[in-house]
């Protein structure tokens, strides 16, 4: 909780960068909206709902939290999780905690005003649906990408430079998670290759679910397979702190 | 000269220095080609799905967006790591380290750090541009390949400009990474698309107040055939003199917002 609390305070230490990233945040969804509803101007339909996909997918996105990968493979190449190792809690509980102080910083300074910005558009196309499954599935979600940018830090000890392959997963997740273009309008190649993987988990499940248009028959068995990429990942992320202990060498009496 | 001379040796121990971590340089570059290469596919997806966006083809969109990010690359090599982020060298201290040497401030901004990152946006760019060219062959003449080339120079100045006028900005707020976050970078997302599908005062804002229009929209159509105002086709014309006019003046700001600073604190 400590680590949490002092995170939450630092990340409120500047004003007006957090003023401006809030504007920039309006205005990033202000342009997908406008060029959604151009796209879509002949079908008043699909203007409705891609205002509120473009709106949501934004906010869900602030459940996500990239830093994790930052914080422990700056920790490996300065050579500070040496360090971490003597203390009495675990380099990734401690950056979770970290993290999640992040996500509440960010939902509170940013999310918020989002919603207050945009609820007129939300409220004027209502149609959600499944609270509970969305909400289990934004957890899990969170969970999921965790583990992954996790992994990406622990690999800092393999790979030394981190951000190139941070910066890979970033932009395969733009395009193959269903957060800017729903996986819909993908070809079917892309979409294929979408469906192979973990990614659509994170934005195009929880908001297909909240806007009534996922295949409800495949619930339990989509909720499963989260469970199981997580697992992956989870066991992935052990068998790389193991190895990371192997490998490293403590210098000094 | 002098200056082109020490920058050259700058870059070759630059390289020398990175190729100590081949791994890191290749991944890198290549991490900056893959990023790009998304954006383009995000476009042939649109295009795909759409048709046309406002009667742009995938091949228009190309050399719309080509023109951005080119030019934004080949400034960024120069001034987005120790010019753009100002801040930085400020707020560390090591701006007053530079001011006591023999050469100016902005050259040894520039001689500090080579943004070799952007070789692969430059790599994906003139690839998809070149594509792009060779199938709107048709449409291009000998003064559209001139043309293009004083455009991308005009923009390359202009994306110069405003990394060394919103990284000066630091000398009188600190921080203004945040600020060119929002007027720099975000803003400059609307050029990515035609202007006509947003409203008329975006286009006004995009080119009469900040002109990130004047570096791919109006040269694009002209470029393209798709001018269609005596406004649009003087911008377009223009834009290479708009870009030695904006690059000029951000060196002014530089220079005042330089003869302001007076150190970062104790």
């Amino acid at each position: 909780m400590h680590f949490f609390r002092i995170t939450l305070k630092n990340s409120m230490v500047y004003r007006w960068p957090i003023l401006l990233s809030i504007a920039s945040s309006v205005l990033y969804i202000a342009i997908s909206l406008m060029l959604w509803r151009f796209l879509y101007r002949e079908t008043p339909d699909m203007v409705s709902y891609m205002t509120k996909y473009t709106i949501v997918s934004n906010i869900i996105g602030m459940f996500y939290a990239r830093g994790i990968a930052g914080r422990i493979g700056g920790k490996v190449s300065s050579g500070a999780f040496v360090t971490d190792l003597i203390r009495p809690i675990n380099i990734f509980s401690m950056s979770w905690q970290m993290e999640l102080a992040g996500i509440c910083s960010s939902f509170l300074l940013s999310g918020l005003p989002i919603i207050l910005v945009y609820s007129p558009f939300l409220i004027m196309n209502s149609g959600y649906y499944n609270f509970p499954a969305v909400l289990l599935a934004i957890i899990l979600g969170h969970v999921l990408f965790l583990l992954i940018y996790a992994l990406l830090g622990f690999s800092a000890f393999i790979l030394i430079e981190i951000w190139p392959f941070g910066r890979l997963l970033d932009d395969t997740i733009r395009l193959l998670a269903g957060g800017f273009i729903p996986l819909a309008i993908l070809p079917s190649f892309l979409r294929t290759l979408a469906y192979a993987m973990p990614f659509r988990f994170l934005y195009s499940f929880p908001l297909e679910l909240l806007f009534g248009t996922a295949d409800m028959s495949n619930l339990f068995e989509n909720f499963v397979l989260i469970m199981v990429w997580i697992c992956v990942f989870a066991i992935l992320n052990i068998v790389m702190y193991r190895f990371a202990l192997k490998k490293a060498v403590v210098q000094g009496g | 000269m002098e200056f082109l001379k020490i920058y050259g040796s700058y870059v070759r121990m630059f390289f020398k220095a990175r190729m100590e971590y081949r791994f890191s340089f290749f991944s890198g570059m290549f991490a900056n080609f893959y990023c790009y290469f998304i954006t383009y596919t995000t476009f042939w997806v649109i295009t795909q799905q759409f048709g046309t966006i406002e009667g742009w083809t995938f091949e228009d969109m190309t050399i719309l967006y080509g023109l951005v990010l080119f030019t934004y690359a080949l400034a960024g090599v120069l001034f987005w790591y120790n010019v753009l982020h100002l801040e930085q060298e400020i707020t560390s201290g090591r701006l007053d380290g530079y001011l006591i040497r023999p050469m100016g401030l902005i050259k040894q901004l520039v001689c500090s750090r080579f943004g070799d990152t952007f070789l692969g946006q430059i790599l994906v760019t003139l690839i998809f541009m070149i594509m792009a060219i060779t199938r709107i062959s048709y449409q291009m003449t000998v003064f559209s390949y001139i043309y293009l080339i004083l455009a991308v120079l005009g923009g390359v100045l202009i994306q110069a400009g405003a990394m060394i006028l919103f990284g000066s900005l630091s000398f009188w707020m600190l921080r203004s990474n945040a600020l060119a976050d929002i007027l720099y970078f975000d803003l400059r997302t609307f050029v990515h698309y035609p202007l006509s599908i947003f409203p008329p005062f975006i286009r006004i804002i995009l080119t009469y107040v900040l002109p990130w229009a004047v570096i791919n929209y109006y040269p694009s159509l002209i470029i393209l055939h798709k001018v269609q105002t005596t406004e649009e086709f003087i911008l377009g014309i223009l834009s290479p003199v708009i870009g030695i006019l904006f690059f000029l003046l951000s060196l002014f700001v530089f220079n005042r917002g330089l003869r302001h600073y007076s150190g970062s604190g104790s």
